[in-house]
């Protein structure tokens, strides 16, 4: 019969190990004896069950070993490990100090993601109550299209849901009043981040009030409330601005009720001025329930669920929309719906507004941060094998002392202590360093790390939370170096029967190789990134974006922009002027346009297009391309209005096959009747992430020019700026005079891009940093290992040259076999970034190859200076021991 | 080795009935005690709980223990072999005896021996 089953191994173990020492012997036997027996009489099962049950019976925790450091020594043994940890970083500088900057790289990285990821998350928490806030988005379906989603309501909305729906605590509304101008304390302002708001709403977000109270700031119509940095701008301190008067678009006058705290950074809504909304002056027809302009944010009742809230939500806008949707589309909303339309409000927690509606606008994703905190992670990863690398390459070197160690009596776990505490101390030492790294960039204060994290100072929690990741860092890198050095025996260490180098040798160049993947790809990824950006820069637009002078607010002239316009164009280096409406880059108007001859038999083909509005030398000044018809002529009267389509506009009527004929005809826009003047070439009049699209230059429309486009002489900007100024000082000298450069607006648009082309190339230069690290350490490690096989070779006379290249042909075969993988990842990654952009570089070959051939020469550099040493060391010493 | 505190003739059933064993059988460790015991009453019994009794029995000076030989089937580990010492002799005696007292002022039972 066949040797019957062991015992249940793990119970055995754990016998030994909770078992009283004096007795496990024989405890041990009788149990292993008595499971034989029982396998014979009772059957494997009961055998097995009764051992395990024996063993537990059997255990005594009194006397259990719990693998402790035995405390009777400890602190002089711990200030000896200090000392020597000490000792060794200042006779091994080099290799210790390979060791700290790289934990300290990592870490200082691994802390900058922290930080940034912490304010990310922390979004708009400062509001008591965060939890039962919400905002209103609309889920919009037009019958036929998909459906999408944006976080803007009717202005009926809030006023019907407050008597209708239950459990509701308050709704308020925000309108966006954005660009207005503002006369405060003689001085003008113009102002960005102003917003009219319904009363309660500082019951939903939390304000410190540093004047006035929650109450009344917003009760009474042409109240302003502003928090202190816009109090210290306007008047200089928040005293004296409380009760002034400030007046809006020249018209309005309101009356600083309240002075608030600025909202922290971390808040998606930030305001530099709140306005009150007269009540008395609001006029909510139905039909606004068709259009979509404020926010509207929700506070619920403590037992309100927010679900059914939504539903009663729904339940009424049908009811309704109902009517509306009758009258204005010919349908019901019913019969709108089962065609597959949709409008209807749902309710987004606020604290998800920050990271979960990027498909709904401009925020961040979280996406974004789940990518950043893989890097943090992947960081200190990285961070921690390099240590363990390193360490464990040159084992020779503490073996001996490991041997000498333990024939003076030491325990293995007293030398692994040693071993552990040096880590540990290492990690110390680099969190202090990556600390004051990371406070040092915070107090630069750069614009570019402030979008980031906005804090000036790492706070207290992050220090103390990433201390202790340090001490975790110490305590993982080093327990596989500190088992493998203190495993050393003094028999074999001193006898010279130590394999020189140690185990580990395929993970070493398995990671050498993830890293010199990582570092190639990113480096492969900045160069793409950065010849797209080239590109955006050099590619012909179809206008002409150079000298381009945009000077805004002109509509602040009023009667006095055609003089302003005429006495600019007397400036000899002013060549071209035209007074227009519609940003370049960033059109801001959209309007429905379809040929008047189409609207009876095509009723459905409406076009939202982007709209500009430009004087008769609109198209000289930006040098675009007509292909049919003629510039608007001068003085056009406004009964007259005239039309420029592009190219795709006209396309998209299905007039591209036409001629001249077209020129004429008049074109319905939102229900005003334009004259069609011309057709001009496409041009990329938004960013070259968009395919060109059809747009509109219309001589007028119901709002009016608000700036004055200029094509200036190449290199006459700076007299040319200082005589526009002191031009619209005489006309308008208590209004400020703006400007901006058409081309930086167009770079503007390409910031993200720019910000991930920095990123980029920062996470190379660390990745291929922490590479080289790793490479180090394989260099060390081989270099040690072949030290014997060298000082042999040189003896039998091989040259310095033969010695360096045997050694370093494995590790050149190792950065190959990553370039080779590195180049699909890379090509991958970045086609697919490129694929957002609808006008993009090709790929092509050179960045690849120089990426290549950059880490190539890097990774000799490292390694030679270990092979080189090892190379040139005198074969004497290494054999002497023979 | 006599603890101090304990009762010479204070000895519970388990306790007693190992010592009677290892009387009879004369070298006896845990395993063969739990196979006895087992076959004479017929219930079974966990080797540990035979452990404690007969180390419990050595401490109170009743059994003498030493090391015996090893064999495969306990991995090469050595038994523990205990025999009575001629204390537990007169201990167990003594304790029949004072039973043996009590049961004979029960008038209705004959006791075959007595």
């Amino acid at each position: 019969m066949s040797k019957p089953e062991r015992p249940p191994r793990w119970a055995d173990r754990f016998l030994q190990w909770c078992c009283p020492k004096d007795n496990i012997e024989e405890t041990q036997g009788d149990l292993h004896e008595a499971y034989y027996n029982r396998i014979r009489t009772r059957g494997p099962f009961i055998a097995k069950l009764l051992f395990v049950i024996e063993v537990f019976q059997s255990a005594s925790l009194r006397t259990v070993q719990f693998p402790t450091y035995s405390f009777r020594n400890s602190m002089t043994m711990f200030k000896n490990n200090i000392q020597i940890f000490f000792r060794k970083l200042l006779r091994r500088k080099s290799f210790a100090a390979i060791n700290i900057i790289g934990l300290t790289v990592s870490l200082a990285g691994a802390l900058l993601i922290f930080l940034y990821v912490k304010n990310e998350l922390t979004f708009d928490q400062f509001n008591t109550d965060a939890g039962r806030i919400y905002r209103v988005y609309c889920a919009y379906a037009y019958p036929g299209e998909s459906k999408q989603e944006f976080p803007y309501t009717p202005p009926n909305l809030a006023p019907a849901i407050r008597p209708e729906i239950a459990g509701v605590e308050q709704v308020v509304r925000v309108f966006d009043e954005s660009d207005v101008m503002v006369n405060a304390g003689g001085q003008v302002f113009n102002e960005k981040q102003f917003f009219k708001a319904d009363s309660g709403l500082f019951k939903i977000f939390t304000a410190e009030f540093l004047a006035g109270d929650a109450v009344t700031a917003l009760s009474r119509p042409n109240s302003i409330v502003i928090p202190k940095s816009t109090a210290e701008r306007y008047f200089g301190s928040v005293s004296s601005a409380f009760g002034k008067d400030v007046t809006v678009n020249t018209t309005d006058v309101y009356n600083v009720t309240a002075i608030v705290d600025d909202f922290p950074p971390n808040s998606h809504f930030r305001f530099r001025g709140l306005l009150s909304v007269d009540y008395s002056k609001e006029n909510l027809h139905p039909d606004n329930w068709l259009s979509h302009w404020p926010q509207t944010y929700i506070l619920l009742n403590k037992e309100s669920v927010p679900s059914s809230i939504q539903d009663d939500m729904r339940l009424m806008t049908e009811r309704i929309l109902e009517p509306i949707f009758k009258q204005r589309y010919g349908k019901s909303y019913s019969e709108q719906k089962a065609a597959g339309g949709l409008q209807e409000y749902r309710l987004q927690p606020l604290l998800k507004v920050h990271l979960h509606s990027a498909h709904m606008g401009d925020s961040n994703d979280i996406k974004n941060i789940y990518l950043f905190i893989a890097i943090g992670v992947v960081l200190i990863t990285i961070a921690c094998f390099n240590y363990i690398n390193l360490s464990t390459a040159r084992s020779a070197f503490d073996a001996r002392s490991t041997g000498v160690r333990k024939v003076m009596g030491a325990t293995q776990a007293q030398v692994y202590t040693l071993f552990l505490t040096e880590s540990i101390g290492t990690a110390i030492i680099a969190f202090i360093l990556a600390l004051v790294t990371v406070q040092g960039i915070l107090m630069a204060d750069t614009a570019f790390i402030r979008q980031f994290i906005p804090a000036k100072n790492v706070s207290l929690n992050a220090i103390a939370a990433f201390a202790g990741l340090s001490m975790l860092v110490g305590v993982a890198s080093g327990l596989i170096p500190s088992r493998l050095l203190s495993s050393f025996e003094p028999v074999a260490v001193l006898k010279g029967l130590v394999v020189r180098g140690s185990g580990g040798n395929k993970l070493r160049q398995v990671l050498v190789v993830a890293q010199f993947v990582g570092s190639m790809a990113l480096i492969m990824c900045t160069l793409l990134v950065g010849r797209q950006i080239d590109f955006i820069n050099s590619r012909p637009l179809g206008f002409n974006k150079e000298s381009l002078l945009v000077v805004d607010h002109v509509d602040q002239l009023g009667g006095n922009k055609q003089v302003f316009k005429n006495e600019v164009r007397k400036f000899s280096a002013v060549a071209q002027a035209s007074l227009c409406y519609g940003k370049i880059g960033e059109p801001s108007n959209s309007a429905a346009f379809t040929p008047v001859e189409m609207i009876e038999d095509r009723k459905d083909l409406v076009v939202g297009i982007p709209i500009y509005i430009g004087d008769e030398d609109y198209l000289k000044t930006i040098e675009a391309k007509i292909l049919m018809g003629h510039p608007f002529p001068p003085g056009l009267p406004s009964e007259r209005q005239q039309i420029i389509l592009n190219r795709e506009a006209i396309r998209q009527v299905g007039w591209q096959d036409r001629k001249d004929d077209i020129i004429g005809k008049m074109i319905d826009v939102n229900g005003r009747r334009y004259e069609l003047a011309a057709v001009v070439d496409d041009y990329n009049f938004t960013s070259l992430k968009e395919k060109i699209g059809p747009m509109a230059i219309l001589s007028h429309y119901w709002n009016d020019y608000t700036m004055l486009l200029l094509r200036l002489k190449p290199g006459t900007s700076h007299e040319a700026i200082a005589q526009l100024e002191s031009t619209w000082k005489k006309i308008k000298p208590d209004s400020p005079f703006e400007y901006s450069f058409v081309d930086e607006d167009l770079n503007r648009l390409y910031a993200a891009e720019q910000n991930i082309a920095m990123l980029f190339s920062g996470f190379a230069t660390v990745a291929i940093f922490v590479s080289c690290l790793g490479l180090l350490g394989l260099a060390m490690f081989v270099a040690e290992k072949s030290i014997k096989e060298i000082g042999i070779r040189k003896v039998l006379g091989a040259s310095v040259h033969s010695i360096v290249f045997r050694l370093s042909s494995n590790m050149i075969k190792l950065v190959a076999i990553s370039f080779v993988i590195a180049i699909p990842v890379a090509w991958y990654v970045s086609d697919q970034w490129l694929n957002t952009f609808a006008y993009r570089v090709p790929m092509n070959v050179s960045p690849f190859i120089m990426a290549g051939l950059f880490t190539f020469i890097v990774a000799i550099l490292t390694m030679s200076f270990q092979t080189i040493k090892a190379a040139l060391t005198n074969p004497a010493k290494t054999l002497k021991n023979e | 080795m006599q603890p101090s505190g304990t009762r010479m003739n204070q000895l519970g059933n388990l306790e007693e009935t190992v010592l009677l064993i290892s009387m009879y059988i004369g070298e006896v460790y845990a395993v063969s005690v739990a196979e006895e015991y087992e076959h004479s009453a017929g219930q079974r019994i966990s080797v540990p709980a035979i452990h404690t009794v007969l180390r419990r029995l050595e401490q109170k000076g009743f059994l003498r223990s030493k090391m015996g030989d090893a064999s495969p089937q306990r991995g090469g580990r050595r038994k523990r072999l205990y025999e009575p010492t001629a204390f537990g002799f007169s201990a167990a005696s003594q304790i029949r005896n004072q039973r043996m007292k009590v049961w004979a002022k029960i008038p209705q039972l004959k006791i075959k021996g007595t």
